[in-house]
């Protein structure tokens, strides 16, 4: 009862108090760091994103317009030409392609199988010379991820190209298009 | 003697060395803890202002540009005036432009004044030019021009809107055809060539104004402040047919009103020239749409069916 006293007497707050609200105010800046650190990070992987979509883009147009020489199931490389030599890229071809979902995930067991069946079914096409007038392309670009240097994260693309472009069979454009050539210049 | 302490300290109303000493530690630790998180999240929020200019300005605008390609108005060109690109400079940095006329709805309503209402341009003249930047010298602005409908000037005038002001360099070629070592050219005009290109490949190069400092930059690796976007637009093989043989739609019931079948048999029959719309005899020409798309020669002497009073 007397310590009571003296202390509402000096109006002031004991150590533990102190420390207890010192301690407080760490945890809650701590939190708020991290969220900041956390909300960094998901702009980096959303900006990785973006500009891996973009990069597809880029190159599925290319490979319409048949710029992607020598194009086969499986061909690599980088984004190095843009100055970004960590956005990776592999091309699949064909509904086949074991290179349909990227490095990073699975096949689910049923598409699997389809994509077995399409395999066997392209094959068979090339040996009976039937040619189809568009291949399946898979693009899958591989990005840095903000959770660590060593992990990546993916974005897959999937469309259906001209198939003289992914060949770049100029004689197949010209039996099919040639009459769309425009005249020399004047 | 204590008691005569306390009596004076509470008179003096005083704090002992070591409480102010101990409150202005805490308080400095809470001062730059709070201050430095501010700065941190100022710098977060300008880097993130940095990606999106980064990572938005120049997509958005070939992104723009890849749309309203998509949309050529390949039905009905007269004279195959459709499209015009021209290689242009302005002092050391490349300014290319080019037009041509596009399905897309108009972006500002006309006035109907006789039915009081808005009306929207279901065809409109589009057109990217560039002009130097009057406030920034070093700088171009990218302006894209559209214009109601179509007139006898397909390639001028219409209204600009300001796309992007801190451009370096907008570069656009073309490519006749598809091979193996492929041949650009800087210019293009359908009307001339009697046809579309095959291909163009467009480079924009701009220069983004980063909001505040190196180090907010630094923080999500968005440090560049010159970016080039490039991309190829190959035009669909069978729009470039459409374009090529004067293609003229068929609307459904255009017969029963009495309208002028045109060569259209002759050319389904595939053997000979894809004859398009007849000879101006009807205004609505069926040919051509059922014919040989396989390279069939065109017959432009037939007459075109827009050349025939009332085509679509």
């Amino acid at each position: 009862m007397p310590a009571r006293v003296r202390s509402a007497g000096r109006n002031g707050f004991s150590l533990i108090e102190v420390m207890a609200a010192v301690m407080l105010l760490a945890v809650s800046l701590t939190l708020l760091l991290q969220l900041r650190n956390d909300s960094i990070s998901r702009a980096m992987d959303a900006r990785n994103l973006s500009i891996a979509a973009r990069l597809a883009n880029q190159l599925l147009h290319r490979i319409e317009a048949a710029r992607v020489s020598d194009l086969f199931d499986g061909y690599q490389g980088d984004f190095s030409d843009y100055d970004l030599p960590d956005f990776r890229y592999v091309i699949g071809i064909g509904d086949g392609s074991a290179f349909a979902t990227g490095a990073g995930s699975s096949l689910s067991e049923s598409e699997f199988a389809w994509r077995r069946q399409q395999q066997e079914q392209s094959e068979q096409d090339k040996e009976d010379d039937v040619a189809t007038e568009n291949t399946r392309v898979f693009l899958t670009v591989a990005y840095p991820s903000s959770r660590s240097a060593n992990e990546e994260n993916e974005f897959v693309l999937e469309s259906l190209v001209p198939t003289w472009a992914v060949e770049q069979d100029w004689e197949a454009w010209e039996e099919l298009w040639a009459g769309n050539l425009p005249l020399d210049v004047k | 003697m204590i008691h005569g302490n306390r009596k004076r300290r509470a008179a003096a109303g005083a704090f002992t060395l070591i409480e102010v000493l101990l409150s202005m530690g805490i308080g400095i630790l809470i001062m730059t803890s709070v201050l430095s998180s501010l700065d941190y999240t100022q710098r977060a929020v300008d880097a993130i202002h940095n990606v999106i200019e980064t990572e938005t300005a120049g997509p958005r605008v070939m992104q723009l540009i890849r749309e309203d390609l998509s949309r050529l108005a390949v039905y009905d060109v007269r004279e195959y005036r459709l499209y015009q690109g021209k290689n242009l400079s302005e002092g050391p940095n490349d300014a290319d432009r080019f037009d041509f006329v596009a399905y897309r709805r108009s972006t500002r309503p006309f006035h109907d004044f006789v039915r009081e209402e808005s009306v929207w341009a279901p065809l409109v003249e589009v057109g990217y030019r560039l002009r130097r930047n009057p406030q920034l010298y070093d700088f171009l602005e990218l302006y894209r021009r559209e214009d109601f409908l179509q007139d006898e000037e397909p390639f001028k005038d219409g209204e600009f809107t300001l796309l992007y002001d801190r451009v370096l360099n907008f570069d656009v070629r073309y490519a006749a055809r598809p091979e193996s070592d492929i041949r650009w050219e800087d210019e293009w005009d359908s009307e001339e060539r009697e046809g579309l290109f095959f291909a163009m490949e467009i480079r924009l190069e701009i220069e983004v104004q980063p909001r505040r400092s190196k180090e907010s930059l630094g923080i999500l690796g968005a440090n560049r402040a010159r970016l080039t976007f490039e991309d190829v637009y190959a035009v669909p093989e069978d729009i470039r047919w459409v374009m090529r043989n004067r293609i003229h739609p068929y609307l459904p019931g255009a017969d029963e009103a009495g309208t002028g079948d045109g060569g259209g048999d002759a050319a389904q029959e595939g053997d000979g020239p894809n004859v398009i719309g007849g000879g101006g005899g009807g205004g609505l020409g069926r040919g051509g749409a059922g014919g040989d798309r396989r390279g069939g020669r065109t017959d432009r002497g037939g007459g075109d069916g827009s050349g025939g009073g009332g085509g679509p």
